[in-house]
Parts: structure tokens; C-alpha cells; sequence
């Protein structure tokens, strides 16, 4: 019984240490996507999507959004890989957190989002024949 | 008691000046604002260009044409200057120092820097050749041609849009007349501009071909000089050269495209025929 009672009091603290742990950590959610170009045709930039026309190039501010209360902070690193570069290429830009998205060809692949090195997320990409 | 080195430092301000506008070929910002891309001249036959000195920064770009660009950034301290490169190469090809756009729309030119980061970037557009005006230089757009036999006349090839807007880059040329014993191709070279000469009386038809597009312009020759009349959509001068002071051409008449062009057809377009060979 006594065995039963301290059995039971360490999972309860364990499970509270591990709760605090846990939210002191932020959650990836989502990756907020900015324009900070305007380009000559139309471009859709949805956290779950990217759309543009093949030949069409846009800068964007990206941010990560994070699933419980505590946010990223800005230390954190946001790198986006593009996973077929014949399709679609993503550029850094001079300054953090700033991207250079292109349309190379017409067809669909996906961009990793890396936050501290860690993959979170593949963005759906479609790049569309080009505009005339 | 006059100042000797007056005159020669006048000489070098002015001379720095005519230099300084020399340096500063026409450019546009680029979109993210933190320098320029500056358009150079690639080949002898782009309609922005006078020698290898562009006039201006074309609005629009031929399918095919060759052109070259520079990038310059404001603040950059990087040496050399961000490289320029296609943003697609599917849609561009490199040609030695220069590019060709090988698909209508837009097409995105990026400035990179040393380091692999997208330093600036521009978008051009271009369009197929859809139609080419030939005008002598100083008239509007030729609707037809009179020549008087041995006279020569110097006719300029304006590749242009549907829309009717000059297309950039340098493009390849051929010329030819369906009847070489009528008027014949006098220019050694063929380029954006041609030498045409009337060999006797009669009439035919003279092609240039650009850009997949062929078009075509009636030529009447007279026996006469006199005879020689050129009417364009405004009238404008013409620049005339009389029998005895001709350019001497190749001697051999007819283009070597004489008749190849484009897909061989002739449509009933503009004037008298234009074919789009796509």
C-alpha cells in the first residue's frame, strides 16, 4: 500500500514536471507567410499553399506560428527548403527570415520548413504556366 | 597674364561629363529597391541599342532575342557586383554574356550575391514577334515601296508585339526579294537594316524574316528615278540614294534566305502578307 502511494505521487509530479516542460516549449503550427514584393501576375501565399506562375518571383517575411501559448522567439531559426528545385526554388534573402520564392517550371512539389533544424512542415506548392 | 591650365581642365570636365553620361546606360529599380538592373547591348541588331550603346530600357523583350543585363546595388559591399541570373532555366537561355528569352510572359532576373542570397530581383516581359514595320529611319511604317531602277533605298526592320510595342534584344535577320531582277538585296550584311535596290522595272515582293514572323511589302521599280515614290501610314523623309552612288552589296541579288523563311507560307495580314511562324 505504501508502495501504491508513492508510486502514485511520483507519476503525479512527473506529469506535472513534464506539463510545465512541455509548455515552456513552443508547438509549431503554422508558418505565416508575408508578400514583401508585389509581383506582375497573381500569387496565392496561404500557410498550406503556394501558388504562382512559372517565371514569377516573390519576396516574402516569414514567421512560425506556434499551437500552444508560448510563441517562438526570434533566436529561432526558420530555414525553407524547396524539395524539387527543377519546379520551384526558394532563395534567402540579406536579411533573416526574408525569402525569394520562384517559379522555375510548371508542376507541384512542397517546401520543408525547418525551425532550429527541425523539419515541421511541407508547404504545398503549385507552379502554374506562365501568365502572357 | 592668362591661367594655361584653364582651357585643358575645361576639356576634362567636359570630357568627364560626356564619359559620365557614356557610364550610365538606362536602367530600372530593381523590386526590392536596393540597386538597378542596367541594360546592355548584345549584337548589332537590337532596336534599343545604337551601336553598342542602349537608348533605352525595352518594355518589352522578343522571344528569342539576345540581351544582355547588369545589376548595381546601392550599398553593396560586395566585389564584384551581385551576378545576374535567370530565375528559370526553362524559360532562359544564356547565351555567351547575355540571355534569351525562349517563351512568352514574364520572366524573373535575379541579383545574386556571393553568398548564394537573392540580393534584388526584376521581372521582364516577353512577347513573340507578331509584326515588323520597315521604315527608312526617319518615316513612319512603309505600307509599300517605289523604286526607280538603280536607286537604293535603306530600310530599318522594327520588331514589334500585337500591341504594337517595340520589342528589346537582337535578334537574327534575313531579307530577300521573291524577284532578285526587280529589286535586289544590295547590303553585304543582313541585319535590322537593309540596302534594297532597284534593278528594273516591275514588281515584287520583299520579306524580312525575325523571330519566327515573316513579313512581307509589295516593291514597284520604275524605269526611272523619278518614278521613285514610298508611301507610309504618315509620310515622312525618305533617304535616297540616286543611281552611281548605290551601296555595293554582295552582288549575288537575292538573300541567301531567298524564299526559307519562316514556314514558307505568306499569309494575308498587314500590307501585303505577314505569316507568324510562331
Amino acid at each position: 500500500m505504501r508502495n501504491f502511494v508513492w508510486l502514485s505521487t511520483l507519476l503525479t509530479v512527473g506529469s506535472a514536471v513534464g506539463l510545465v516542460v512541455g509548455a515552456c516549449a513552443p508547438e509549431f503550427g503554422t508558418l505565416d507567410i508575408d508578400p514583401i514584393s508585389t509581383p506582375p501576375a497573381g500569387v496565392t501565399l496561404r500557410d498550406y499553399l503556394v501558388e504562382l506562375p512559372s517565371g514569377v518571383a516573390i519576396a516574402v517575411a516569414v514567421s512560425a506560428r506556434s499551437d500552444n501559448a508560448v510563441e517562438f522567439d526570434e533566436t529561432a531559426s526558420i530555414d525553407l527548403i524547396s524539395r524539387d528545385d527543377d519546379i520551384f526554388e526558394v532563395y534567402p534573402s540579406q536579411r533573416p527570415r526574408e525569402f525569394v520564392f520562384v517559379g522555375v517550371a510548371e508542376g507541384d512539389t512542397c517546401i520543408d520548413v525547418l525551425i532550429d533544424g527541425s523539419q515541421e512542415d511541407c508547404i504545398n506548392v503549385q507552379v502554374e504556366p506562365p501568365t502572357q | 597674364m592668362r591661367w594655361p591650365y584653364f582651357y585643358p581642365i575645361v576639356a576634362s570636365v567636359l570630357l568627364a561629363a560626356c564619359g559620365s553620361f557614356e557610364d550610365n546606360p538606362p536602367a530600372e529599380a530593381g523590386e526590392l529597391g536596393r540597386g538597378d538592373f542596367r541594360y546592355s547591348c548584345i549584337g548589332d541588331a537590337d532596336p534599343y541599342c545604337v551601336g553598342t550603346s542602349p537608348t533605352s530600357f525595352p518594355t518589352a523583350f522578343a522571344v528569342g532575342a539576345i540581351f544582355g543585363l547588369e545589376y548595381h546595388a546601392e550599398d553593396s559591399e560586395d566585389d564584384p557586383l551581385p551576378r545576374v541570373i535567370a530565375g528559370s532555366n526553362t524559360s532562359v537561355n544564356t547565351v555567351g554574356p547575355g540571355f534569351a528569352i525562349t517563351r512568352p510572359g514574364y520572366t524573373v532576373f535575379l541579383a545574386m550575391s556571393n553568398f548564394g542570397e537573392v540580393y534584388d530581383f526584376r521581372h521582364v516581359y516577353a512577347a513573340p514577334v507578331q509584326r515588323i514595320p520597315l521604315t527608312t529611319g526617319r518615316s513612319d511604317e512603309l505600307l509599300d515601296l517605289t523604286l526607280g531602277a538603280g536607286e537604293t533605298l535603306q530600310l530599318f526592320a522594327q520588331p514589334e508585339d500585337g500591341l504594337r510595342t517595340l520589342l528589346g534584344g537582337s535578334l537574327a535577320y534575313a531579307w530577300s526579294s521573291d524577284d532578285p531582277t526587280v529589286a535586289r538585296i544590295a547590303s553585304a550584311d543582313q541585319d535590322r537594316d537593309v540596302t534594297i535596290e532597284g534593278v528594273q522595272a516591275g514588281t515584287t515582293t520583299l520579306r524580312v524574316e525575325a523571330g519566327g514572323y515573316v513579313q512581307a511589302i509589295e516593291v514597284r521599280v520604275g524605269g526611272d528615278p523619278s518614278d521613285a515614290d514610298t508611301s507610309s501610314e504618315e509620310e515622312g523623309t525618305t533617304e535616297r540614294t540616286p543611281p552611281g552612288e548605290s551601296e555595293s552589296g554582295d552582288g549575288s541579288g537575292s538573300s541567301e534566305s531567298d524564299g526559307t523563311v519562316g514556314d514558307g507560307s505568306t499569309g494575308e495580314g498587314d500590307d501585303l502578307g505577314t505569316t507568324g511562324g510562331g
